[in-house]
């Protein structure tokens, strides 16, 4: 091998560890010694584990072959690991110990897959920077006085340095591909249902997913095969079989014939030019390998934010009642059960995370309900119709991740809406349950990498992946990346 | 608009203390977000029927029995609790019995 094993793709990890070739204690130990280099710089994580957390052997069979034997994954800290704390960025779950696993978390652990650590994150997932964590800002290693994105921003790191072979995040409404596109790597929202839910702790459950983050289209598809398939622990999980990795066609070949729509009006104003500049490579790179590019139209994004920003903030509320005192976390002793309540929460939860709890609160309240929150699920309903009609003679449809390359620390901390907004173009899919994969565009003239995403149709997430790889074929081979610099 | 009555009563809803600085920040900063999401009134709504799940033939069903192997060890839960004794989460008194 040539390459530092650090470097290695999660492919090359696991059959050399199926024959023989590699030991799973060297290749933990190559990403510990990263992980140990780069975490004064970044913050990536919340908790390591020394070694690994490995599979026991009391671990379920997967129905067909081990996919991730030996590989290194770091895993947002909103998954719940048996006896490993989970804090949610929060301080309200300081020392929580999960007494059971993420059903997504045995299934990395059936596939023989290493859990390296927890990643850092914005508090409950809400947040695009990781600045809303309760335990420090994870940076960018591409330019550290930038956010990695978020919420999860921290398993972006840890796959951008090396780390990590591929990470879990979750999704509300970008959490994945946003940060995936500020840190140059692949960042998959699965369709609504595809990925179990049962252990990742619940923010907006009509739109929470957990996600993959990747260096290349094999390895992301492969993780996703590895955790994908009916759970019925969870009551939304779609039914039917896995993704059938060994079935996808990721060759050369792998965008021939597929048709791709651009909502060209989208790209008007308040794009970045780099991240304009990011669509035209990735279109030119398409119609090279095969595929039809054709225009579409779609409903302005800021339809989709102030939408977003009324139901999940809705759903918040109600899901994060059960930060309490009284049945895990932080408890502020107090004389009677409702002071106990307001002043543990009021101790435990930082300030954004109460921002959307109480215009979750006020969406709900009487006397505006149906002004709000009753307005918000009929808009979502629109904005599903409009993407499926978009998609209605298309495989997928292309537009930016972001309107911008990452943004510095502190630039829109004390703008709630400003940081919204960054979250423009991903919404969409969340809402709709639509799966989307925000793939690497480039860089900046000042190396900040620039991501534009995919959209398909309903469980369709294997054509996303044949068009990221069509474009590594026709762009750059993702193991020969441009990696970061650890500063000096 | 939100007024600090507004955040106040939404706050106790809530169960969330704020300090009077606190409740400042969030009225103005709440104002500010609801009247952005007037933008959807620009659509025309009126006679769209509101979707609460995007894959409304999903979910069905399943057999009324219990899921054994979701059920978890009492006493590995209660270990998790700020306060419990061998059986129960222990609370102040909800009723006031002076």
């Amino acid at each position: 091998m040539s390459r530092p094993l650090w470097q290695e793709s999660a492919s090359t990890i696991a059959d050399g560890v199926d024959k023989g070739t590699l030991a799973v204690d060297d290749v933990v130990r190559a990403h510990e010694e990263v992980a140990a280099a780069w975490e004064p710089h970044v913050h990536a994580y919340l908790t390591r584990v020394p070694g690994g957390i490995r599979p026991d052997g009391s671990a379920d069979k997967p129905p067909g072959r081990k996919l991730l034997n030996g590989v290194p994954v770091a895993i947002k800290d909103n998954l719940c690991t048996k006896g490993v704390a989970t804090t949610c960025g929060s301080r309200i779950l300081e020392g929580y110990l999960p007494p059971y696993d993420a059903t997504v978390v045995r299934r990395l652990k059936a596939h023989g897959a290493v859990i390296v650590g927890k990643t850092n994150l914005d508090e409950f997932a809400m947040g695009s920077s990781t600045e809303n964590s309760g335990y420090g800002t994870s940076r960018n290693p591409y330019d550290v006085s930038r956010v990695p994105g978020g919420s999860s921003g921290g398993s972006a790191v840890a796959v951008a340095t090396g780390s990590a072979a591929v990470a879990l995040g979750s999704e509300t409404g970008g959490s994945v591909r946003q940060p995936a596109a500020f840190t140059n790597l692949l960042g998959l929202k699965p369709t609504y249902g595809r990925l179990s839910r049962y252990g990742l702790v619940a923010f907006a459950s009509s739109m929470d997913q957990v996600g993959i983050f990747s260096r290349s289209a094999s390895d992301g598809a492969r993780t996703l095969a590895a955790l994908s398939g009916h759970d019925p622990l969870d009551a939304t999980s779609l039914p039917g079989p896995a993704l059938d990795f060994d079935a996808l066609d990721l060759g050369e070949g792998a965008a021939r014939g597929l048709t791709v729509g651009v909502p060209r009006a989208l790209l008007g104003e308040g794009l970045d030019d780099d991240v304009a500049e990011g669509m035209r490579i990735v279109e030119a790179a398409l119609k090279a390998a095969g595929a039809t590019v054709r225009d579409v139209t779609l409903l302005p994004p800021s339809s989709w934010v102030a939408t977003y920003y009324l139901l999940a903030t809705a759903e918040a509320s109600s899901n994060l009642a059960r930060f309490d005192g009284i049945r895990y976390g932080l408890r502020k002793p107090a004389g009677n059960v409702l002071d106990l309540y307001r002043e543990t929460r009021e101790a435990g939860f930082g300030a954004e995370v109460k921002r959307r709890i109480l215009l979750g609160t006020y969406a709900l309240s009487a006397g505006y309900y149906e002004a709000y929150y009753g307005k918000a699920q009929k808009a979502r309903r629109r904005i599903q119709q409009d993407l499926t009609a978009a998609l209605e003679g298309c495989d997928a449809l292309l537009f930016p991740t972001t309107p911008t390359p990452a943004f510095k620390i502190g630039e829109k901390a004390d703008d709630p809406l400003a940081m919204y907004l960054s979250d423009i173009f991903t919404i969409g899919a969340n809402l709709a349950g639509l799966p989307a994969l925000s793939v690497p565009a480039g860089f900046t003239g000042g190396g900040l990498p620039v991501g534009v995403q995919f959209t398909a149709r309903a469980a369709r997430e294997d054509l996303l992946y044949r068009l990221a790889a069509a474009l590594e074929h026709q762009l750059s081979d993702p193991m020969e990346r441009r990696w970061p610099t650890k500063p000096s | 608009m939100m007024n600090p009555r507004d955040v106040e009563h939404i706050a106790l809803l809530a169960r969330i203390a704020l300090t009077e600085a606190e409740r400042d920040r969030m009225g103005r900063e709440l104002s500010a977000i609801l009247e952005y999401v007037k933008t959807l009134d620009a659509l025309g709504l009126e006679n769209e029927m509101p979707l609460s799940h995007v894959h409304e033939d999903f979910a069905p069903p399943r057999p009324d029995a219990p899921r054994l192997e979701a059920c978890l060890p009492r006493a590995e839960v209660l270990a998790q609790a700020p306060e419990a004794d061998e059986t129960s989460f222990l609370v102040p008194p909800v009723v006031d019995t002076r």
